[in-house]
């Protein structure tokens, strides 16, 4: 038992029951309220590649903070001259990373969607942290979003590297946290109001990972739930393999391959052409991109669609007709042009009863973190963990 | 975990100065008693419980749902299932997992 797990143990009023053997920085508890210091509750969507933070706080439907950071670290290098790097900070976070990559080694702190790189972690985390409580005086009760089926390792990880600059957590898996974002409380109740809670299927493609969950009353299963390591990123590792091959010592970084696939990401019947103006050797070229961007990306519905087969299969049959109503895709991955479409008519040819397929829409990047948010508030005392240094 | 906690207390609170026989004696009695209580309550509980469970059992429905999914109500579309009894699910089959995998 740690040190601050028998200091809590001491006070009368608490209740604490460790979590089991290997995690034993939480502490589920009971917790007597604490008047001396404010409380800020957060939504928090740790992305493979993007990362979105909503703060709020206790009591209050409103949002003090709206973020959305690329999930990179860059630790300025040795060597570069005072007044070149803002502030001559020793490390830059997000976007401010990115611009700075000249000077910076970047880290990303996940890969397919778990912490890959901890200490790059526990930095990120801290900016989210200053972002959420700038004075850092106040208790951060964050709620994060997690990929479907994360195992355990995955779980104590973030855990771990949240320790210390969270106050309490609860994780709780991407697809299902979307579901509780896309849900509009305003028209629960109302006719013809179907509560994507109730019954529905959320596809959430991320950078690391496409992650799809039933969602249908109860919190789901891990058998109502799917992760596939195919994603953005994955699309992007095809589209160099391809490029490369085309255009050898094309030199393109792997941040303009991303933004080439983010502007004209498409899925179905190959289209032509797409011209890309890319620099190369300092001197312009337009390279013809349609067949590579097409194949890559028809390659998420290869991997998604079985994936999408078996959860209906899985699902009560008592709802099925609108549970296929009722699939949304959200995340990063819903702005690829034409995959609605193309899952939807997938369906409906393999004789599945009145399918639709929706995008989420314009909000996508901030559902799960406005999912996270929303059980923040509704998360019983009991039911945050603690985080015990 | 909660016994121990509260025999601890008693243990700190009573015996501070060093074991009696008197005090020994004291928390005996003490500890018997609340083994009658317990006994007691189980007995007007048991015969409850044991029509709840044939209920429960009568129900097919419920007897083929997964001991997570039946831990909570499913929501309807006139009665949506609040947030915290989702989080509730969520940590009972947490629990659950754990108990399997130890």
């Amino acid at each position: 038992m740690s040190t601050a797990a028998l200091e809590k143990s001491a006070e009368k009023a608490e209740k604490v029951t460790l979590s089991p053997s290997g995690s034993a920085a939480t502490a589920t508890a009971t917790p007597t309220r604490r008047t001396d210091r404010k409380s800020i509750l957060v939504g928090f969507d740790l992305g493979t590649n993007k990362s979105c933070i909503l703060t709020g706080l206790p009591g209050s439907s409103d949002i003090a903070v709206s973020k959305i950071v690329s999930s990179v670290v860059g630790y300025v290098r040795d060597g570069i001259v005072d007044g070149i790097i803002a502030g001559n900070a020793s490390i830059l976070y997000g976007d401010d990373a990115l611009r700075n990559v000249l000077h910076v080694n970047l880290v990303a702190p996940l890969d397919r969607g778990v912490i890959k790189h901890r200490d790059a972690a526990r930095d990120f985390l801290q900016h989210i942290r200053s972002l959420a409580d700038p004075a850092g005086n106040a208790e951060i009760r964050a709620v994060v979003g997690i990929p479907a089926n994360a195992d355990e390792q995955a779980r104590e990880d973030i855990r771990q590297c949240a320790t210390g600059i969270f106050d309490r957590i609860l994780l709780i898996p991407e697809p299902f946290l979307a579901a509780l974002g896309y849900r509009d409380d305003a028209r629960l109740g109302q006719p013809g109001y179907v509560d994507p809670v109730t019954n529905s299927l959320f596809i959430d493609i991320g950078g690391g990972t496409s992650d799809l969950c039933l969602v249908q009353g109860y919190f789901p299963t891990p058998d109502d739930q799917i992760s596939i390591g195919f994603a953005g990123d994955a699309i992007d590792d095809l589209m160099r393999q391809d490029i490369d091959r085309v255009y050898p010592n094309n030199g393109l970084t792997h941040l303009r391959i991303r933004e080439i696939k983010e502007n004209h990401a498409y899925v179905g019947t190959i289209r032509k052409p797409i011209d890309v103006k890319v620099i190369m050797g300092g001197k312009a070229h337009t390279l013809e991109l349609g067949e590579v961007i097409g194949r890559a990306c028809n390659t998420l519905i290869d991997k998604i669609y079985p994936a999408l087969t078996t959860l209906i299969g899985r699902a009560s049959s008592d709802g099925i007709v609108t549970l296929l109503q009722n699939i949304i895709i959200t995340g990063g991955g819903s702005q690829i042009k034409g995959l609605d479409t193309v899952l939807q008519k997938k369906l409906s040819d393999d004789s599945y009863e009145s399918p639709k397929v929706r995008l989420a829409g314009q909000d996508y990047k901030r559902y799960v973190a406005l999912g996270a948010l929303k059980a923040a508030r509704a998360a019983r005392e009991n039911q945050w963990q603690y985080l015990l240094a | 975990m909660a016994e121990a906690s509260r025999l601890e207390i008693v243990l700190r609170d009573r015996v501070s100065d060093g074991f009696s026989e008197d005090a020994l004696q004291e928390i005996f009695l003490d500890e018997q008693k609340r083994v009658i209580d317990a006994l007691m309550l189980a007995e007007v509980l048991g015969p409850l419980l044991t029509e709840h469970l044939a209920a429960t059992t009568l129900d097919p429905a419920r007897a083929r749902a997964p001991a997570a999914r039946s831990s909570q109500r499913p929501a309807t579309a006139d009665r949506p299932l609040a947030i915290a009894d989702l989080i509730e699910g969520m940590l009972v089959q947490e629990r659950t997992n754990r108990g399997h995998a130890a």
